[in-house]
C-alpha cells in the first residue's frame, strides 16, 4: 500500500541500478578469486623450471581437473572483472538512461566472446597434448 | 530553481579537498585504488589471453612468447603487477570482512589493507630475484 | 543581525576567511570574496559569518541552534561538509555551499529534493495494527537511542559520499538509507523497509566510509547499509528456501 504511493511519487529516472545481482555476483566471484589466484599463480610457479614451454602446459591440460580449474577460474575472472567494469561504467550519469540499459548487454556479448576464445586456447593445447 | 543542477564529479570534489587540506579518508582513498587496480588487472587479463592466444599458432610460437616473458624487463613489470593484485585482493578481503561485521573500524580496516600490500609485496620479492 | 558574543577586544589573531558568494540577481558566475576576521579562541564559523554581518558584509547563511543539533548549517568547509557550528575558524579557511543542490545564494541551497525524496520514502511507522499492544525490544531501544533518533538531518552525509550524486541519481544517498533503517526498526512499522533500501541504491554503495567520516554526530550510515543487504540477503535466501519447501511460487 505505501510501496506504491512511494513509487507514484518517484522522480528519479528508472535507470539499470547495479542492484543484488550484480553485486552479490561481485562478492561471491571475488571470494573464489582470492583463494583460487594464488592457488593458480603457486601452482605455475611450482609445475617448471625455466621458461614455460607448450609441452608442459598441455601436459598440465591433460587431466579433467586441470581443464575444468583453469576454465572455471577464467570464466570466474572474466565475469568478476566485467561486473566491476559494469558497474564502473554505469556510474557515469552522464551517459543517459538508453546507453546505460545496453551496456550491460554488450558486456554479456563480450565476454562470451572472449571466453569461447578461451575454450579455443585450451583446445589448442589439448591438440598439442595429443588429444 | 528546478532545472538540472550540475554538480562537480567526485574527482573534481576529491582534488579541491587535497588541494584545501582536507583530504578523503583511507576509505575513500582505497575505493579509487580498487578501482583503478580492477581496471589495470581487467586489461592484464585481456593482455594475459592474448599472449596465450600464440598457442594457436603452435606450440613454437607459444615457447618464444614465453620465452619473452622470461626477460627481465617484463619480470620487473610481473612484479608491479604482483603489487596490483595483492592490493586489489587484500581490500576485497577487506570489503568482504565489512560486510559480515558492519560495526567493523573502517579505518582500521584500510590501514590493515595498505599495510598487508606493503608487507606481502616485499615478502614476494625474493620470487622475482634472479 | 545581532552578534551574539560580545565584541572582540583583544584578539588572538587577524584570521583571512574566503566565501564563494553569488547573488542570482547581480551575478552571472559566483566569485570568492576574502575577509579579515578577528579569531579569538572558541570563535567558530557560525560566529564568523555574524561578526561579518556586524561589519556590514552580509553572506547568506543557514544556521539555527549553533549546537550541532538542528542540523541547518551544513557547508563546505576546505571542500569537505561541516556544520558551520561545529568548526572552530582556521585561518584561510574556504567556505562553500553543498554542492548537491542549486545555490539560492552564498551559502543557501535549495533542498527541496531532500524533502520530497523523504516524503516519496513515507517514513512514518506505517502498516501494522495500531490496536495490537506492543514493547520495543532493548535492541531496538538501544538503536534508536545509540543510531536512530540522533541524526539530525544535517545533509554532511549526502554531500560526502562519492556513490551518490544526487537525489535524482541510482543511489540518492546514505542518509535515505539510514532512514529506511529506522523505519525498519521502528516496532509500530510493517512495510517492506528493506525492499525499499534495496530500490534506493542499497547496493551502489562502495562501503568508503566518507558518510561516517563526514558526520559531525559519528553516525555511520555505511554500518547501517551493511546491516540493511545483510537483512536482503537473508530475506531472499529464505524466499528461496521457502519457495523450495513449498513448491509452488510465493514473492520473495
Amino acid at each position: 500500500m505505501g510501496e506504491a504511493d512511494a513509487a507514484v511519487n518517484d522522480t528519479r529516472t528508472a535507470l539499470p541500478a547495479a542492484g543484488i545481482g550484480a553485486w552479490l555476483g561481485l562478492y561471491l566471484t571475488g571470494m573464489f578469486l582470492v583463494v583460487f589466484v594464488p592457488a593458480h599463480l603457486w601452482v605455475l610457479h611450482y609445475a617448471s623450471v625455466g621458461p614455460i614451454s607448450a609441452r608442459a602446459v598441455a601436459e598440465r591440460l591433460r587431466t579433467p581437473f586441470f581443464q575444468v580449474l583453469d576454465l572455471g577460474l577464467f570464466a570466474v575472472a572474466l565475469s568478476h572483472g566485467l561486473l566491476g567494469l559494469r558497474r564502473v561504467l554505469l556510474d557515469f550519469e552522464g551517459l543517459g538512461p538508453r546507453v546505460q540499459r545496453t551496456i550491460p548487454w554488450v558486456l554479456l556479448l563480450v565476454g562470451a566472446a572472449i571466453f569461447a576464445w578461451g575454450v579455443q586456447i585450451l583446445r589448442a593445447f589439448l591438440r598439442v597434448a595429443g588429444m | 530553481m528546478m532545472e538540472v543542477w550540475r554538480r562537480p564529479g567526485v574527482t573534481r570534489r576529491f582534488l579541491v579537498r587535497v588541494r584545501r587540506g582536507a583530504p578523503p579518508g583511507v576509505g575513500a582513498l582505497a575505493w579509487v585504488a580498487h578501482r583503478i587496480t580492477g581496471l589495470v588487472l581487467l586489461g592484464y587479463l585481456f593482455l594475459h589471453l592474448y599472449t596465450l592466444g600464440s598457442i594457436l599458432q603452435g606450440p613454437a610460437p607459444f615457447d618464444t612468447a614465453m620465452a619473452l616473458m622470461a626477460q627481465p624487463a617484463v619480470r620487473l613489470l610481473e612484479l608491479g603487477l604482483v603489487w596490483v593484485v595483492l592490493f586489489h585482493a587484500f581490500n576485497g578481503i577487506r570489503l568482504i570482512v565489512l560486510h559480515l561485521i558492519p560495526a567493523a573500524s573502517q579505518r582500521a580496516l584500510a590501514c590493515a589493507v595498505g599495510a598487508a600490500t606493503v608487507v606481502v609485496g616485499l615478502a614476494s620479492l625474493p620470487l622475482f630475484l634472479p | 543581525m545581532t552578534c551574539y558574543i560580545p565584541s572582540i577586544e583583544k584578539p588572538d589573531a587577524l584570521y583571512t576567511l574566503h566565501v564563494r558568494r553569488f547573488d542570482p540577481a547581480t551575478d552571472a558566475v559566483p566569485h570568492w570574496g576574502s575577509y579579515k576576521v578577528p579569531f579569538v579562541r572558541t570563535l567558530t564559523v557560525v560566529e564568523a559569518l555574524e561578526y561579518l554581518w556586524d561589519q556590514g558584509t552580509y553572506i547568506a547563511f543557514r544556521a539555527n541552534c549553533r549546537e550541532f543539533t538542528c542540523g541547518s548549517c551544513a557547508i563546505l568547509v576546505n571542500g569537505k561538509p561541516r556544520l558551520a557550528c561545529d568548526t572552530l575558524l582556521e585561518d584561510d579557511m574556504h567556505l562553500e555551499p553543498l554542492s548537491r543542490y542549486p545555490v539560492l545564494r552564498d551559502l543557501v541551497v535549495d533542498t527541496r529534493p531532500v524533502r520530497e525524496r523523504m516524503r516519496a520514502l513515507r517514513l512514518w511507522p506505517e502498516g501494522m495494527d495500531r490496536g495490537a499492544p506492543y514493547s520495543p525490544s532493548t535492541a531496538a531501544l538501544e538503536a534508536f537511542r545509540r543510531t536512530y533518533s540522533r541524526c539530525i538531518e544535517c545533509y554532511c552525509c549526502l554531500e560526502a559520499c562519492p556513490a551518490s550524486r544526487s537525489e535524482q541519481s541510482a543511489f540518492p544517498g546514505p542518509m535515505y538509507q539510514l532512514q529506511l533503517a529506522r523505519a525498519r526498526a521502528h516496532p509500530l512499522d510493517g512495510l517492506n523497509r528493506v525492499g525499499r533500501a534495496s530500490a534506493e541504491g542499497l547496493w551502489q554503495c562502495v562501503n568508503c566510509a566518507e558518510c561516517r567520516e563526514a558526520c559531525p554526530l559519528e553516525l555511520s550510515p555505511v554500518g547501517e547499509i551493511n546491516r540493511l543487504r545483510l537483512r536482503a540477503l537473508g530475506a531472499w535466501v529464505w524466499g528461496l528456501l521457502r519457495r523450495s519447501q513449498d513448491g509452488r511460487e510465493s514473492g520473495a
